[in-house]
């Protein structure tokens, strides 16, 4: 799970921003700030793992803000300006990555991990292939070591189906194989029942896997 | 408040000491005080009849003191009465004078008559206090009136000016409607005026530092005489020339008083069209920053979280059969919001040079011995950095080609800018060219083609061998002539 804090004077980009990447299974808003000395505030407060930063925010811009701050959280600029010069100032004053407001919520997502991974986007020509290399959700150990059929069950369970002999006639095994990965799945997890487990699955963005 | 300290006086006198002496007294002051109140206020708190009243006021009331031996307070408090009066009306010097003076008069008193020393230090602390305490209150107010009169001055001063300024814009606003500001008109009108009255063959009016040569008069290499270059001063600056070639044998200074008058009236023509110019460019830029800001702060990111709603109904697949639609509706939000960035990075850059900027360019990098370079350019409206980049390229490699390789004498640029749209022709006297022949690719024409169609435009050129070259570069939607 990757903490972040968005930063942006736009009310509603800010909520956009906030309830987008909430989505994203990997990803935690922690807080969101509106202009930089409330961003000061909330990362001295929440110690998350990645910021997004609009350049322009009133009294406090995200450049001075991204200098005050200590350097050891990776920052990423989203902003609405092209310019070479707001790269620089950017990248002068910390940032790991300097993406445009029109970067499509799969992209910001991957950049959040790019981020966290230790990666820097701050060269347009790079940006698309770090970006590629982290657009499936990290995982937790448990979750990740779920096996395919796993996922199916779980995938199932999501969509509503629950019952022992229906999970068991939809894969074709047997019920007793279907309480054993139930099992398993339960443990990876850690949760107790099929419900949580259902729950889980799409907080996890598991539902979503294409079968095959 | 003399009347009553006529009352008090007349009522102490009567009432201490009997004999002719307190009546005396009494009288006197009683006098005096009505003398103080028919006198005009203005000679009473003035000058010098103020000064003499004060100071028979002081000789007065001392007169009574010293006939009453002292033993009547009223007369004691009779002596601040002047002292009041050149305190308050007359200011801090005469005041204290007078105040002084009292407190001399009044100690002597006290020697002669042997009175306590306590009764003279009490009298004499008595009127300085009077004599500093009114001056004071009375600076105080003269301060605050002058203050105040300051005040109404400014304001009166700071409207006048606005009205001044007012008027002025309104006539600009009417002037600037008109041809009359055109730098080619100007330079026309004044050549047409002088060739009239005076012994010329040719003429040329140049504008700086926008404009080269904006128009050109006669035959002016005929005869082989050279030209009489004439200043154009309009208050400190320069802001031209006018050269005039003069007629076999004749001597242009005998005419120095006409040219002079002349000269005056497109010297401020042409210094009014570059502050009309700059107010433009000034008002055109503080829109440009105002659209650029709204598109930054508002539209743009408006935008963009709208693209992030359409990315989590793509997310959330509640509907599969609209995922095609919601994708192809995120790349159209995708790219508006590109473009807006684009736009405000466009309204942003610093980079406003106008097609005049460029034509300035071109017309000093050429030099002294280049061909004549005739400028009419009506540019209305500014064009955008970028257009008027491409704009300038084309004009550049025209020029370039019309002195360098047709051997062109003169070369007219003319035509009009106006925002994104716009039409301008460079033309020249040189050798010409057949355009069906395979060398009229040459001469850089295909890149000044492309750089047309850079900006959506157009160009055309049409030669003849013998006749010339004239190449047009159009722009936008096509541009109505003025007039």
């Amino acid at each position: 799970m990757i903490d972040i804090v968005i930063a942006d004077d736009h009310r509603l980009m800010l909520e956009s921003l906030a309830e987008a990447l909430n989505s994203i299974p990997d990803i935690r808003v922690v807080s969101t700030a509106a202009d930089g000395t409330e961003l000061i505030e909330a990362v001295r407060r929440h110690r998350p793992d990645v910021l997004l930063v609009d350049i322009e925010m009133p009294q406090v811009s995200g450049i001075a803000a991204l200098r005050e701050l200590p350097g050891d959280i990776p920052a990423v600029v989203v902003t609405m300006h092209t310019g070479e010069a707001e790269r620089r100032q950017a990248k002068a004053a910390g940032a790991v990555g300097f993406l445009s407001k029109a970067t499509p919520l799969p992209d910001l997502a991957a950049a959040v991990r790019a981020a966290a991974g230790g990666e820097t986007m701050l060269d347009p020509d790079q940006i698309d292939e770090v970006l590629d290399r982290h657009r499936s959700p990290q995982l937790d150990a448990g979750a990740a070591s779920l096996t395919t059929r796993e996922r199916e069950i779980l995938r199932l369970l999501a969509s509503g189906v629950s019952a022992t002999d229906e999970l068991a006639d939809q894969l074709y095994i047997s019920q007793k194989t279907v309480k054993n990965h139930l099992a398993n799945i339960y443990e990876k997890l850690a949760v107790s029942d099929r419900a949580q487990a259902a729950v889980e699955a799409i907080r996890l963005g598991l539902h979503r896997d294409q079968p095959r | 408040m003399t009347a009553a300290y006529a009352m008090a006086v007349f009522q102490s006198a009567l009432s201490s000491r009997t004999g002719v002496t307190p009546l005396v007294a009494a009288v006197a002051t009683g006098g005096y005080v009505l003398v103080l109140q028919t006198v005009p206020r203005r000679w009473r708190n003035t000058g010098v009849p103020g000064e003499i009243l004060a100071i028979a006021g002081v000789v007065v009331s001392l007169l009574a003191v010293y006939l009453t031996d002292g033993a009547n307070a009223g007369y004691t408090l009779m002596v601040s009465v002047p002292i009041f009066f050149a305190a308050a009306f007359m200011g801090f010097r005469i005041g204290i004078e007078v105040a002084l003076m009292a407190s001399f008069g009044y100690l002597a008193i006290v020697l002669i008559k042997g009175l306590t020393f306590l009764d003279s230090f009490q009298g004499v602390a008595f009127f300085l206090l009077v004599g500093l305490a009114f001056s004071q209150a009375r600076r105080m107010l003269v301060i605050q009136r002058q203050e105040s009169e300051a005040a109404s001055q400014l304001a009166a001063a700071r409207v006048a000016r606005l009205e001044e300024a007012h008027t002025l814009l309104v006539e600009l606003a009417h002037v600037a409607g008109t041809s009359e500001l055109s730098p080619a008109t100007v330079g026309e009108v004044a050549l047409f005026d002088l060739a009239a009255r005076l012994p010329i063959i040719g003429g040329e009016v140049a504008m700086t530092p926008d404009l080269g040569t904006v128009s050109a008069w006669g035959h002016p290499t005929d005869n082989g005489i050279g030209p009489t270059e004439y200043p154009l001063v309009s208050g400190e600056r320069t802001v031209g020339s006018v050269r005039l070639w003069p007629s076999n044998g004749a001597d242009l200074t005998e005419h120095a008083a006409e040219i002079d008058d002349t000269l005056a009236g497109v010297a401020l023509a042409f210094d009014n069209i570059h502050l009309l110019g700059m107010v433009a460019r000034r008002s055109v830029q503080d829109e440009r920053n105002r659209v650029a800001r709204q598109l930054h702060d508002d539209i743009g990111p408006a935008l963009a979280s709208l693209g992030l709603v359409v990315d989590m109904l793509v997310q959330t697949r509640s509907d599969p059969t609209l995922t095609p639609q919601l994708r192809r509706m995120r790349n159209e939000i995708t790219s508006l919001v590109e473009r807006v960035r684009g736009t405000v990075a466009a309204l942003r850059r610093a980079d406003t040079t106008s097609v005049m900027d460029h034509v300035h360019r071109i017309v000093t990098e050429l030099g002294d011995d280049a061909p004549r370079i005739l400028v009419s350019i009506d540019e209305r409206r500014a064009a955008d950095g970028a257009t008027a980049a491409e704009v300038g390229s084309v004009l550049v490699e025209a020029v370039r080609n019309a002195a360098r390789h047709a051997g062109a004498r003169q070369i007219r640029i003319e035509g009009e800018v106006d925002g994104d749209r716009g039409r301008l022709m460079v033309s020249d006297d040189g050798l010409g060219f057949d355009p069906h022949l395979a060398y009229a690719g040459h001469f850089g024409l295909i890149g000044m083609q492309e750089r047309a169609a850079a900006i959506g435009g157009d160009l055309t050129v049409s030669s003849r061998p013998g006749a010339g070259t004239r190449v047009t570069v159009t722009w936008g939607s096509t541009v109505t002539t003025p007039k």
